[in-house]
């Protein structure tokens, strides 16, 4: 019988900019029907390695597969699978929420119908049917990092990438993203994410990679990253000792 | 030394300018010209081509005062052509107002931040509005006074009212804009107000820019127009021109009448901003819903439609970039002749210029870059829609053209559809092969921000429509013309911006 195969696989990553090494060999794997935290102080990597996963920045070396695709072979059916929300919501402000849902539908060639019934889903489960047909340009950022999320769950990816999801929202609209969120892992998908507030790292995601400098320093549950500590460690407590 | 220690007092003297003290209308006025000259980039280019450029009034300046160094101090044969000269002076500087009074009411992030500072709200507005009033008058300025002071030295010393009757000229153009725009606000509300008012603009600054071309297309229009300008208006009309040349009574009042206007228009005005809405609202922008289905080409398509379609601020300023158009298409027709064989001609270079704007927009300037790249769609076909959406609309505008032209002239009509197509097809690769990603914000200052590409557009342009009349002419040179865009897209290809990763 064969093992699964992991949702991300990421070998020998590699990545400059003008000179300043951004991602420096990076391996690793991120198991299929998870939610990965990746973790790192600021300029770490992070962002620069999830770009490259999601097609927007080509590596200098190294090799990303999801779900056994090679994402540099075959960027489009990658894409397909994919889902990408970085910190700085990706809108149009002359779009309303549900022109902008039709709009990504039709970019990941959903069938009319299936995109009507879980764009209705989505804006009515994110609180955005009142505003379902007002142009995006007066939202706060919290409403438009709920539309970017809309937009980002509609085709139901397999992978979910966020960069900081939660920036920008209030407490329960961050408590519904973060139920979202786990609710699109119970279903099958595979959520990985950024994130500067640790303790949503360390209730949501069953694994954690910490970078620093390019590079994997450590990987495994909050368990595994605890074990041979004295109890009660915190991830925080880990972060600051490993990463700094 | 730590890095605190290491800031001395002395490193903050730049933002507190000597002798102005901290939070009075002259340092806000101060601290707004700072803001808007560091929002320039490239400064040191831009002040080297700027000295440059005042050499050009300087010289004509002093070539003119000197050729009318005779003339009486109050020369009443000129009255009328001068206050022609300021009518055309008020509405263009309206237009320039209205912009910078709208731009000043949307972009209310850092009016707020000097808002919510320990100062009176009313000098805060004040400050702003003057920066308005200033940054109208300034080019006019520069580009009168050096004749106004050579008459001066000339022996016309009255002469040095001119700079002064600009500046009140200035201040009633931005107290006109001021209350128009209060007044669209109350009538119309805050988004159909701007449209109108922008459309308004647009339509004025081409009815002025086609004024100035009317002794190419209607020489014989322009020169009646000269003749009955050498009898001067009845009073009160000629009292602006008067108060030119130095006329005390007409200059006091015209002082007078300028000051009045900015004060009551500053009061009602900084009211109005006092009052309006943080952001512009969207529960007004209701619309009906625009609709993408199908394949991702006619997804694609359909986005850069439908935002191009609601943003008026974006289609106005390519209406006034087509505005800059006309004193060149006015070439074609140099000689007062308007045949179909230089419509066609003119639908070519016009075509191909608004394609140039469309594609600055719609290929280099893409507000969510990230979600285009991230979509399982492959480069070439986004690039495939976008031109499609590019194409769209100058294909309207010369089809159009060309069915009028086809009445008269069938062949004419036939050759500018490829060749127009020719034209937005090089305009639209200069623009891809030489441009960074970048915000629709900036499209304002497209031309400004590369010299060398507008004027190599011209060239383009012009060739391409040269062509068009010489290929219809029977003429062999239209394969020297021909080989001019190509040379020069074969050295833009070479230099080209390779797409970042």
């Amino acid at each position: 019988m064969h093992a699964p195969l992991p949702s991300l696989q990421i070998r020998g990553l590699a990545k400059a900019y003008a000179g300043h090494v951004a991602v420096d060999g990076l391996d690793l794997e991120v198991p299929a029907g998870q939610i990965y935290a990746l973790l790192g102080p600021n300029g770490a990597g992070k962002t620069t390695t999830l770009r490259m996963v999601a097609g927007l920045a080509r590596p200098d070396a190294g090799a990303i597969s999801l779900f056994g695709v090679d994402v540099l072979a075959e960027p489009i059916a990658a894409k397909q699978m994919l889902a990408w929300l970085p910190d700085e919501p990706l809108l149009y402000d002359k779009l309303t929420p549900a022109e902008y849902l039709a709009f990504i539908a039709g970019l990941w060639r959903l069938p009319a119908d299936v995109a009507a019934r879980r764009a209705e889903h989505l804006l009515s489960r994110l609180g955005l049917m009142d505003r379902r047909d007002v142009r995006c340009e007066g939202f706060s950022r919290g409403m438009k990092q709920k539309v970017a999320l809309a937009g980002a769950l509609i085709h139901e990816p397999r992978l979910l990438i966020l960069d900081e999801p939660l920036t920008g929202l209030d407490a329960a609209a961050a408590r519904l993203v973060k139920d979202m969120l786990l609710e699109r892992v119970a279903d099958g998908g595979t959520v990985i994410l950024t994130t500067h507030i640790l303790e949503v790292a360390e209730r949501m995601a069953q694994r954690i990679g910490i970078i620093r400098a390019g590079r994997l320093v450590v990987e495994g549950s909050m368990a595994e990253l605890a074990a041979g500590r004295e109890a009660g460690t915190t991830l925080e407590e880990l972060f600051l000792e490993l990463a700094a | 030394m730590t890095a605190a220690a290491r800031l001395r007092p002395q490193a903050l003297a730049p933002l507190v300018p000597d002798g102005l003290p901290p939070g009075s209308l002259p340092w806000l006025v101060w601290h707004d010209v700072r803001v808007k000259a560091r929002s320039r980039q490239g400064r040191f280019g831009r002040l080297l081509a700027l000295l440059l450029l005042a050499l050009l009034p300087i010289g004509a300046g002093i070539g003119f005062a000197w050729r009318v160094h005779a003339a009486p101090m109050l020369p009443v044969a000129a009255i009328g052509a001068v206050a022609a000269v300021l009518v055309g002076l008020l509405l263009v500087m309206i237009s320039s107002a209205y912009a910078h009074v709208l731009r000043m009411g949307r972009d209310r992030g850092e009016l707020e931040l000097l808002l919510s500072a320990p100062l009176p709200a009313a000098r805060v507005l004040a400050a702003r509005i003057a920066a308005v009033q200033a940054v109208v008058a300034l080019p006019f300025l520069l580009l009168t006074t050096p004749f106004f002071l050579a008459s001066a030295v000339l022996g016309h010393g009255r002469w040095l009212a001119g700079p002064l009757v600009v500046i009140a000229v200035a201040l009633v153009a931005t107290a006109l804009a001021l209350m128009i725009a209060t007044l669209l606000d109350r009538l119309l509300g805050p988004g159909r107000a701007q449209t109108v008012a922008q459309v308004v603009g647009v339509m004025l600054a081409a009815s002025v820019f086609a004024l100035g071309q009317a002794p190419n297309f209607a020489p014989r229009w322009f020169s009646a127009q000269m003749a009955a300008l050498e009898t001067p208006p009845p009073a009160p009309w000629d009292w602006p021109a008067r108060a030119m040349f130095g006329d005390p009574a007409p200059l006091l009042f015209m002082l007078a009448l300028a000051l009045a206007a900015a004060a009551v228009s500053t009061e009602i005005a900084a009211r109005r901003l006092e009052a309006a809405p943080p952001a512009p609202t969207s529960a007004e922008r209701r619309a009906r819903a625009a609709r993408f289905g199908g394949s991702p080409f006619g997804v694609l398509y359909g986005k850069e439609l439908t935002l191009l379609g609601r943003d008026p601020e974006l289609i106005t300023q390519i209406g006034q970039q087509m505005v800059f158009m006309v004193p060149v298409v006015a070439l074609i027709f140099a000689d007062g002749q308007i045949t179909p064989q230089r419509m066609a001609s003119a639908g070519v270079f016009l075509g191909g210029a608004l394609a140039s704007s469309l594609a600055w927009l719609i290929l280099c300037a893409e507000d969510a870059p990230d979600l285009i790249a991230s979509a399982p769609v492959t480069r070439a076909a986004a690039l495939r829609a976008k031109l499609a959406a590019v194409l769209t609309p100058p294909a309207v505008l010369v089809v159009t053209l060309a069915l009028i032209v086809a009445i008269r002239a069938p062949l004419a009509s036939l050759l500018m559809l490829p060749m127009a197509l020719v034209a937005a097809l090089a305009t639209s690769a200069m623009q891809l092969w030489t441009r960074a990603p970048m915000k629709r914000s900036a499209f304002r200052n497209r031309y400004r921000s590369s010299l060398l590409m507008a004027v190599g557009e011209f060239i383009v342009l012009g060739a391409l429509a040269a062509a068009t009349r010489l290929i219809l002419s029977g003429s062999w040179w239209a394969l020297a013309a021909l080989a001019v865009p190509a040379a020069l897209l074969g050295g833009v290809w070479i230099f080209r911006v390779q797409p970042a990763d």
